[in-house]
């Protein structure tokens, strides 16, 4: 019963939010509601045997029947998790407590505010837990309602377009992701979705095209949320538009549901279509690299600027996930789990100096580093984070990225990697340019109040965040040992399809593997 | 864990430790923390000697732990302790050490003292960290902290806005240099698997040929941005911009140091690339003289030690790039040594800085022996070693340097000896600028005699480093290089503890023997007999195990020991006369054009006659102008363009979309009003219309009902008779 | 002359009823309405009676007298009918009771 109280806990709280009188109760609830979740979550990531890799059979699994329609429509309620998910529930109980300290400084409808929170919180939770395929369809659409009014209601001048942009842009994906779905339903039978993963040769082995469409559509459809080039102009806008505390979750959490899917389903669903596909993986990952971190230089807007940050940081994800080697795919979901710290860092960081200058515009700050230290201190920690500086978790990430990929026995794997390395250089230009613009030189202009350094609120939402991303820069065991043997599991599901080529000689057959490579112990 | 590493560690924590107290409690601590930084690089100072003093017990001890676990692969890191490792703790400790107590007296007043204090500490953790790392992974985080230290210590008067673009230069260009490191690494831990020296080392055979030419050249590329090489040597002279105790530690002695440690640490693997050494010396050669000739341009006294260091650099570099055991220890004997009296030589200029109220400009200086003369007189003892005056340190190492060149490697020989020849004439004008530096600050007439009047020695915090790091400049020359690096004379027992015989055998590396060397420690030299001529010598690897420590490599020498011997002593000779030549030429030309008169003119002239040279040469060659153009205004364009594409093409695709739906919708609502609507209206019109029509027969009078009624009843009659009658 | 034949009679009753006819529909004074209903009612009267001399059988005296009691009943109900609407309408010319217009 862990998984659906840890799951539903959030929604619990929504009628005592909206029953209680005062800002001051609600807002109590609402932090008591997150601590308990993310308590919640720690104890989950403390207790579970990561060993464990065999989903639905865990001791937390949970598995009934929910809607049955005779034998042949059967939906059940079934979660269950593994060292992925585990730790991404982290990820989602600590920034969904940390955003909501965040959020403490909003002040009109507090309560609504707060309801539509859970509700988010209750959907992030579910879609990492769901085992079955309409329940993970259910809490993916959940959070949808949720995002739209945190966006439309409390957010900025053009939040209402925002919104809708944002929701109609993901609901296409969801289409797209449904179709799939069902069309995987109606050829095997089930819903489950650790039975689809096993079973997932008899989906339409008669016709290749027909599977490579189905994986199009399921990638599309999660690539989206993650945001690969082309799909991610709906980013900017949502992120700009937003209230900081929902930028930080949104960039925090909803991003790695993206990641998360292909993880757990696109991918292993689909092996021979990954190894086919990987020229157009890898290459999208890149473009979004190098891409994002060149519109991210040309921003004036330090949201968007971060924004776009986001862009660029999530390609290491795509690029270590496709190549299909264990670090690579270890690097991946670091990167994940180290991209959701860092980024909340830095949209809080964003937020705490717009809640007090009321504009976001590069051009106007400077030199910040003298009258707020504080501030400086924790803010250079944020980025230089974000560019990748060893000693940060970030760095951790992209370094196992680039060997895995490097190393990954796909075409042109190499190739791919070295034009990949260019975000190293492209990363550190932006981040120092806006760096030199905020913190550096002289004040350009006078503010109408003076800045005060970081308040207590601020800290508190900031310093977890930045240990944790220090310590998993030195030490990032914790998170490693968590993930690696569903990495591992992951990665071995691959085999034989990056050996056969991806099924069918195309013309995109790998490399066989050279003989100096005997170091690979597999 | 072994004693030596225990040392280790404690120098390591000391400078960290002493950042973070001094972040935590600057308010508290006495002078702001000034103390504790001293104090702890003092220890670790103590420490550091310690360990090279004995040598003979610590050397070659070694510990690392498992990092990460990742399937079957586990990633190691650790602490190893060779001569190279231990020669540049020294280093860098004392210098440090200095260069903090220097700083008391020269930062003294600043706004953040303490935070300047605070990076230097993490500053020289990281570099320290650096030399005891025994893998590549450590050592290129601890490579890219010291960049970030850096880029704080050049941003610290980050208000100017000369002073934050060149710690962002600074960073940019080194993290250029870092992508090639960072793809080295890449392959190799795709060949090898291990990314820890040892492991890499023993496994070296496993690296296709092709590939080890690119690693060795992205290692280099790595090096050549941090050291400051062409076309990566930009940032080091706009560095400038940090105070001056910074130039003294980070870019004399200490992080463009870690280039050169990095060739000098994977020189096994290198070596095994004729054509990337080639490369390297090239390169090295052609920034000596490069800079040399864009430091005779400069007035101001730090730029003219910034090229000066830049062109140093190089030399490291070229002997390096010989392939060969003495051009290895030739180029690190020179980073040390070099170490020493350019820090000597950057502090002074503090000194001189300090006494002058913050004049750089050497225009306005001139005379100041008289007024400054422990800084003169140290000044001046550097400025002899770095020209290679006999006795002094600086002339013991380059002498190695050209000596190695004229040996070369046996595989390019006509190369290294046009080299020799090149950097020889380098070697002469690094000793022309750098006495031209000396004469136009120290001798001569005061040229501004404000300045010189106000001018005044500097405290007793500063000038103790002056003058210990002259006493260096000399003493470093002595002796110590046969303790812990390897030197090219043989006659050392093969029982040291420190012997690891790795051979890279294996197809393909023909001409290299399989002799193992070891960094630290004497060498086996005599039992060379496991060097051959042709083909590989036994197929036998030594494995050296996890644990063992460090680097053995190879030689790269084909001919036989009386061959070599033959060789040496040429290049000895050689080596000894060119550097004489210079040196003397050097100087003398140097007094004659800015002590006399005669020479003054003489002086005028020549420079007239060259006189575009030297325009080039004052304008940098236009690099910094290239590179704006090419990379910076580039990017910079392409980004704007790319910004441009996001909003307009693809997000304006998914607008009109939007727009697309709508006005799809707008259709579709207009075909419901019109066609489906419309019908239905239709239909109300026609029972409307009907209405209306039928309407009109109730009419409200009785006489036109009643004629209805008898109307009907008479047709109905009539209806009735016809049917009746039917 | 020659005898009085039904077809006299029924001659007459004919000439009776058409009179009422176009009274009823010509007529715009209601108590002339009235009198041509009451002149068809007799018209068909005198049918009825002048089939039952010439037949022999009594029906038609009988459906005579009903008729002539249902007339007067009738001409009551009708006659209270004008009455109220001449004191609603105020006039007797039944062009003007124009209310069921429609």
């Amino acid at each position: 019963m862990f998984l659906p109280i840890l799951t539903f806990l959030p929604l619990a709280a929504i009628p005592l939010l909206l029953l209680s009188k005062d800002a001051k109760a609600q807002r109590a609830i609402a932090l008591v509601t997150t601590a308990i979740v993310a308590a919640l979550s720690i104890w989950l990531w403390i207790d579970f045997d990561p060993a464990h890799v065999a989903l639905g059979t865990s001791k937390y699994a949970v598995d009934s029947t929910w809607i049955a329609v005779g034998q042949s429509f059967q939906i059940h309620f079934a979660m269950d998790v593994d060292g992925l998910s585990v730790l991404l529930i982290l990820l989602t109980g600590v920034l969904g407590f940390l955003a909501a300290i965040s959020a403490l400084g909003i002040q009109k409808n507090v309560g609504g505010f707060y309801a539509m929170y859970m509700l988010l919180l209750t959907g992030m939770l579910g879609t990492f837990v769901a085992m079955d395929l309409f329940l993970f369809y259910v809490f993916w659409e959940l959070m949808l309602l949720p995002m739209y009014f945190l966006i439309g209601i409390w957010g900025g001048p053009k939040r209402e377009f925002a919104a809708i942009k944002f929701f109609l842009y993901t609901m296409v994906g969801s289409v797209l992701m449904l179709g799939a779905f069902l069309a995987i339903y109606f050829k095997l039978g089930t819903f489950s979705i650790p039975a689809i993963i096993e079973r997932h040769a008899e989906i339409f082995p008669e016709s290749p095209t027909l599977r490579m469409v189905l994986f199009a559509a399921l990638f599309i459809g999660f690539a989206i949320k993650v945001p690969v080039f082309p799909f991610h102009t709906w980013l900017p806008l949502a992120h700009v538009e937003a209230p900081t505390p929902i930028s930080v979750i949104l960039a925090g959490v909803l991003l790695k549901l993206g990641g998360y899917g292909l993880m757990r389903m696109a991918y292993p669903w689909f092996p021979d279509e990954v190894v086919r596909a990987w020229p157009w993986l890898a290459t999208l990952a890149i473009v979004s690299i190098v891409y994002g971190a060149l519109v991210a230089l040309a921003q004036t807007d330090w949201k968007k600027l971060v924004a776009y940050s986001s862009v660029s940081h999530m390609g290491y994800v795509i690029l270590g996930l496709s190549a299909l080697t264990a670090e690579g795919v270890n690097g991946a979901v670091l990167q994940m789990f180290s991209h959701g710290l860092l980024s909340g860092m830095m949209f809080l960081c964003v937020g705490v100096m717009y809640d007090q200058a009321h504009h976001r515009d590069l051009n106007r700050f400077g030199g910040l580093l003298k009258t707020l230290p504080k501030y400086t201190f924790v803010a250079m920690i944020a980025f230089f984070g974000s560019l990748g500086l060893p000693g940060m978790s970030g760095f951790v990430a992209e370094m196992m990225v680039f060997f895995g990929a490097f190393k990954s026995q796909l075409a042109d794997a190499k190739m791919f990697t070295i034009v990949g390395t260019l975000g190293v250089v492209l990363g550190a230009v932006y981040i120092l340019v806006m760096i030199q613009k905020v913190f550096l030189g002289t004040p350009r202009e006078k503010p109408e109040h003076e800045y005060h350094d970081l308040s207590l609120r601020e800290a508190l939402a900031l310093v977890p965040l930045a240990v944790m991303t220090l310590f998993l820069g030195i030490y990032p065991r914790p998170a490693i040992d968590t993930i690696e043997p569903s990495v591992q599991t992951f990665v071995k599901r691959f085999d034989e399809s990056i050996r056969s080529g991806g099924g069918r000689d195309v013309g995109m057959a790998p490399h066989a593997p050279d003989d100096a490579h005997g170091t690979e112990k597999r | 864990m072994d004693t030596g590493i225990v040392l280790a560690l404690v120098i390591l924590a000391m400078p960290m430790l002493s950042a973070l107290l001094i972040a935590a409690w600057k308010r508290v601590l006495p002078g702001g923390g000034d103390v504790v930084g001293i104090g702890a690089m003092g220890v670790a100072l103590a420490c550091a000697v310690t360990l090279a003093v004995g040598f003979g017990t610590f050397g070659g001890q070694h510990w690392d732990f498992e990092w990460l676990r990742i399937g079957d692969i586990s990633w190691r890191l650790g602490i190893q302790l060779d001569g190279l490792t231990v020669a540049l703790l020294v280093v860098v400790t004392t210098v440090s050490f200095l260069v903090h107590l220097f700083s008391k007296g020269y930062m003294h007043g600043d706004d953040r003292y303490s935070d300047f204090y605070r990076w230097l500490g993490l500053f020289t953790f990281s570099m320290l960290g650096l030399v005891i790392s025994d893998n590549l992974l450590t050592l290129f985080v601890f490579w890219e902290v010291m960049g970030l230290a850096s880029y704080k210590l050049i941003g610290h008067y980050f208000f100017k806005r000369s002073a934050y673009l060149a710690c962002k230069k600074a960073f940019m260009t080194t993290r250029v240099g870092d992508v090639g490191m960072f793809l080295a690494l890449l392959a190799l831990y795709l060949y090898t698997g291990s990314l820890q020296f040892s492991e890499v080392f023993a496994k070296s055979a496993l690296i296709p040929g092709g590939a080890t030419t690119w690693i060795a050249l992205g290692l280099f590329m790595g090096a050549a941005g941090k050291s400051a090489q062409f076309p990566l040597h930009i940032w080091l002279p706009d560095a400038m911009e940090g105070p001056t105790p910074v130039s003294a530690l980070i870019h004399a002695a200490t992080m463009v140091a870690a280039g050169v440690y990095l060739v000098g640490r994977m020189y096994a693997l290198i070596a095994l690339s004729p054509v990337a050494m080639l490369i390297i010396s090239i390169i090295g050669c052609f920034t000596a003289l490069f800079a040399a000739s864009i430091a005779f341009t400069r007035t101001d006294i730090k730029q003219v030690l910034a090229y000066s260091t830049v062109s140093q650099l190089g030399f490291m570099f070229t002997a390096l790039g010989t392939g060969s055991n003495i051009g290895w220890v030739a180029g690190l004997f020179h980073l040390v040594t070099h170490a020493f009296f350019k820090a000597g030589l950057f502090l002074g200029s503090g000194s001189v800085i300090h006494g002058c109220h913050h004049l750089q400009d050497m225009t306005q200086m001139g005379g100041l022996r008289k007024k400054m003369p422990v800084t003169a007189a140290t000044f001046l003892v550097c400025c002899l070693s770095i020209a290679g005056f006999p006795l002094t340190a600086g002339f013991f190492s380059k002498d190695m340097i050209l000596k190695s060149l004229w040996m070369g490697n046996g595989e390019y020989d006509a190369a290294y000896k046009v080299i020799f020849v090149v950097l020889a004439f380098a070697a002469f004008m690094t000793a022309c600028y750098m006495f031209r530096c000396y004469l136009l600050t120290f001798e001569g007439k005061p040229r501004d005699h404000h300045v010189h009047d106000h001018a005044h020695e500097s405290p007793l915090s500063m000038t103790f480093g002056l003058c210990v790091l002259a006493t260096l400049g000399i003493a470093a020359g002595y002796g110590w290089t046969h303790n812990l690096l390897p030197s090219e004379h043989a006659n050392v027992p093969a029982t040291h503890p420190l012997v690891a015989q790795v051979a890279s055998a294996g197809g393909g590396h023909g001409e290299h023997g399989s002799g193992g060397e070891h960094a630290g420690g004497e060498h086996a030299g005599g039992e060379e007999g496991g060097h051959d001529a042709a083909g590989p010598a036994a197929a036998e690897v030594h494995e050296a195990g996890p644990g063992a420590p460090m680097v053995a490599f190879v030689r790269l020498f084909r001919e036989s020991d009386e061959h070599d011997a033959h060789i040496e002593h040429q290049g000895h000779v050689a080596a000894l006369v060119a550097s004489s030549i210079v040196m003397s030429l050097g100087i003398a030309l140097a007094c004659f054009w800015y002590l006399t008169a005669v020479g003054a003119r003489f002086r005028k002239a020549s420079r007239a006659a060259i006189e575009r040279i030297y325009q080039a040469a004052y304008r940098k060659y236009f690099v910094d102008e290239l590179v704006e153009i090419s990379v910076i205004k580039t990017t910079g364009l392409v980004a704007a363009l790319s910004s441009w594409f996001d909003a307009s093409v693809l997000d304006g695709l998914v607008d009109g979309t939007g727009s697309v739906t709508r006005k799809t919708s707008d259709a579709s609502g207009a075909a419901d009003d019109g066609v489906v609507d419309g019908a239905v209206q239709a239909a109300a019109g026609v029972a409307w219309g009907g209405g209306g029509i039928l309407s009109r027969f109730q009419s409200g009078r009785v006489r036109n009902y009643l004629f209805g009624a008898v109307a009907s009843v008479a047709l109905f009659a009539l209806i009735m008779l016809y049917v009746a009658g039917n | 002359m020659g005898a009085l034949t039904l077809t006299h009679f029924l001659v007459l009753g004919a000439l009776l009823f058409a009179t009422g006819v176009l009274a009823v529909t010509l007529r715009r004074n209601a108590i002339g309405v009235l009198i041509g209903i009451e002149l068809m009612l007799n018209a068909c009267n005198v049918n009825l009676v002048a089939f039952s001399r010439y037949t022999d059988r009594i029906d038609g005296v009988v459906y005579a007298i009903f008729v002539v009691m249902l007339a007067a009943a009738e001409a009551a109900v009708a006659l209270a009918v004008v009455l109220h609407v001449f004191h609603h309408a105020a006039s007797i010319s039944t062009d003007d009771y124009t209310e069921m217009k429609g």
